[in-house]
């Protein structure tokens, strides 16, 4: 594995099978590089974007210059703070509440769990983050619509942003009220803190690449209300000014992620996507909407297939004992694979090429 | 029926004293019982906690599938329960029928499981503790049940010290330290 040139631009997923996450690292240009998310080996515990970065040998204290949490469930945080930890020139990016005081005793609250092993290792993930920005008295940066994250100049008035889509003032402020809720509801020490809600803050960035667009969808769900979520960038953003070229299926292909008016109005009709799958209580994507992915896309690719029905392999005895007593357990299966898109940046005229690496697949029409 | 007690328990709790002679049955108890003993301590010895779990089933299974041992004591009943998985299980859905958690093998914590449960694998007295969010440890192995060895599941939810107001107050108060420590843009 080599790296890019300094004005090709990289975008690569990587991606898990089961629920044990995706990330996105994207080479801007001019060696700088951007972390969005992250997610660990269940094996080896590494921070896997941390692992490719170095593998195909960027400085990562120098050369990765933003972090982007888009939101805060397991499959998309862990290992985050590895990755702040050794990205020293790095910004961090967040999507918080209005009211960060009851955010941070929200965390707090999860956090005194964590002795009694109920806390959401997410969480803990965030108050090591937490602890590591404080020590550098470094700023936080808060996500909202429509907001320029991170400029890198490639020279001669040519240049890439990095812009959060999402979420919008309406969601924030409705994540204010969700806060006293969950405060209230789950202050009893033994109880977990349900993180169901999250996907409706997630940060969907769009990459403006000299003349190339790409959008990555993060876990960004669609609503009814049009305030909110795929709707609300639809409505209100400022920002999506030409068609894409390069999508990030949000939320794992999954049904409510889908937002038709996205593909008809900002991809081009020659758009490369790519998602991971999920398969911890549902199995994402399902058949029918990878079909109309596929329809959609000119090329589609996901990172590893979704599969595994069986408990962990044991000894015979334990197999039987769960056999016989008839109990339904079955292993999230571990399995990493990449998707690297590259492309040149002063060339209006280029294209991706797209290269899957370990278990990664281009999907045809199931 | 007394409750289900450990192995280490039943090997702690002291023998019926009495002035008859000690029937054939309750001899190869006490043989059983020696042989368990030495093997804890071996295990003791070399073992991790962990491994206790795992070596007990090999160690154990010959012995206490042993048609011996199903000969029951008119005396005491030994009553115990050898481990031979364990679980912690987090609730993450409550269906009509039952609930799913994700499952964490408490001797490889590498890939997790999701696991299907009926209500009626919940005693009774843990039931109000059933609750998304929710954390529970959940063992296979063996029970010794009036000499019959059987395989059996067990579930237990946590149960832990509620917070007081002092607790409450040290959160908050750590929160508001991070409040002022923090910036943001």
């Amino acid at each position: 594995m080599s790296l890019p040139e300094k004005t090709i631009a990289e975008i690569t997923l990587i991606g898990t099978g089961g629920g044990y996450g995706e990330s996105i690292v994207a080479h801007l240009g001019n060696h700088n590089w951007i972390v969005i998310d992250s997610c660990r080996s269940p094996v080896t515990k590494e921070s896997l974007p941390l692992t490719y970065l170095k593998n195909i040998g960027v400085d990562v204290a120098k050369e990765v210059v933003l972090i982007v949490c888009t939101h805060w469930h397991d499959d998309h945080i862990l290992g985050i703070s590895d990755v702040l930890r050794e990205c020293l020139n790095a910004e961090f990016c967040i999507a918080a509440a209005h009211d960060k005081k009851k955010f941070l005793q929200l965390m707090e609250l999860d956090y005194e769990k964590v002795e009694i092993e109920v806390s959401n290792s997410s969480t803990s993930e965030f108050q090591m983050c937490l602890g590591i920005l404080t020590e550098r008295t470094q700023e936080i940066k808060r996500a909202v619509q429509d907001r320029l994250l991170k400029t890198i100049s490639i020279g001669s008035n040519r240049k890439c942003e990095v812009y959060s889509l999402s979420p919008s003032d309406y969601t924030l402020r409705k994540f204010d009220q969700e806060l006293s809720a969950l405060m209230e509801n789950y202050q009893s020490a033994a109880k977990k803190i349900p993180t169901g809600t999250p996907n409706s803050k997630s940060v969907a960035i769009f990459l403006r690449l000299n003349s190339h667009g790409v959008i990555l969808g993060a876990d960004l769900e669609t609503s009814k209300n049009r305030n909110e979520g795929w709707s609300c960038i639809l409505d209100q953003s400022q920002v999506l000014d030409r068609v894409s070229s390069l999508f990030k299926i949000p939320h794992h292909g999954s049904e409510n992620g889908f937002c038709d008016e996205i593909w008809n109005r900002f991809l081009d009709s020659n758009t490369i996507s790519k998602l991971t799958p999920y398969n911890k209580k549902q199995k994402l994507p399902q058949p029918d909407m990878l079909n109309k992915y596929v329809e959609l896309s000119k090329e589609l690719y996901m990172t590893t297939l979704v599969y595994g029905d069986k408990p962990k392999e044991r000894t015979k005895a334990i197999d039987k004992m769960l056999k016989k007593m008839e109990y339904k357990v079955r292993e999230v299966k571990f399995q990493q694979g990449i998707i690297r898109c590259r492309i040149d940046i002063l060339d209006p005229k280029a294209t991706w090429e797209v290269e899957p690496l370990q278990n990664a697949q281009k999907i045809e029409k199931v | 029926m007394a409750d289900l007690i450990t192995i280490e328990d039943a090997l702690i709790k002291p023998s019926v004293k009495t002035n008859k002679p000690v029937p054939e049955k309750d001899i190869i108890v006490d043989v059983i019982k020696e042989s368990v003993k030495k093997r804890l301590e071996k295990i003791r010895e070399n073992l991790t906690e962990t491994k206790v779990f795992e070596s007990t089933i090999s160690d154990f299974e010959g012995e206490l599938e042993s048609p011996k041992f199903s000969v029951p004591s008119d005396n005491e009943s030994y009553k115990y329960f050898v481990h031979t998985q364990r679980w912690i299980g987090h609730v993450e859905e409550i269906k009509h029928d039952g609930f799913i958690a994700k499952l964490t093998d408490l001797s490889d914590n590498t890939t997790y499981e999701m696991g299907e449960f009926d209500f009626d694998e919940v005693s009774p007295e843990d039931m109000p503790l059933l609750t998304v969010g929710a954390t529970f440890y959940w063992s296979l192995g063996r029970a010794n049940e009036n000499g019959q060895i059987e395989k059996k599941a067990l579930m237990r939810f946590q149960r832990v010290r509620p917070w007081t107001e002092k607790d409450y107050d040290r959160i908050v108060d750590r929160a508001e330290d991070k409040f002022k420590k923090l910036k943001w843009n």
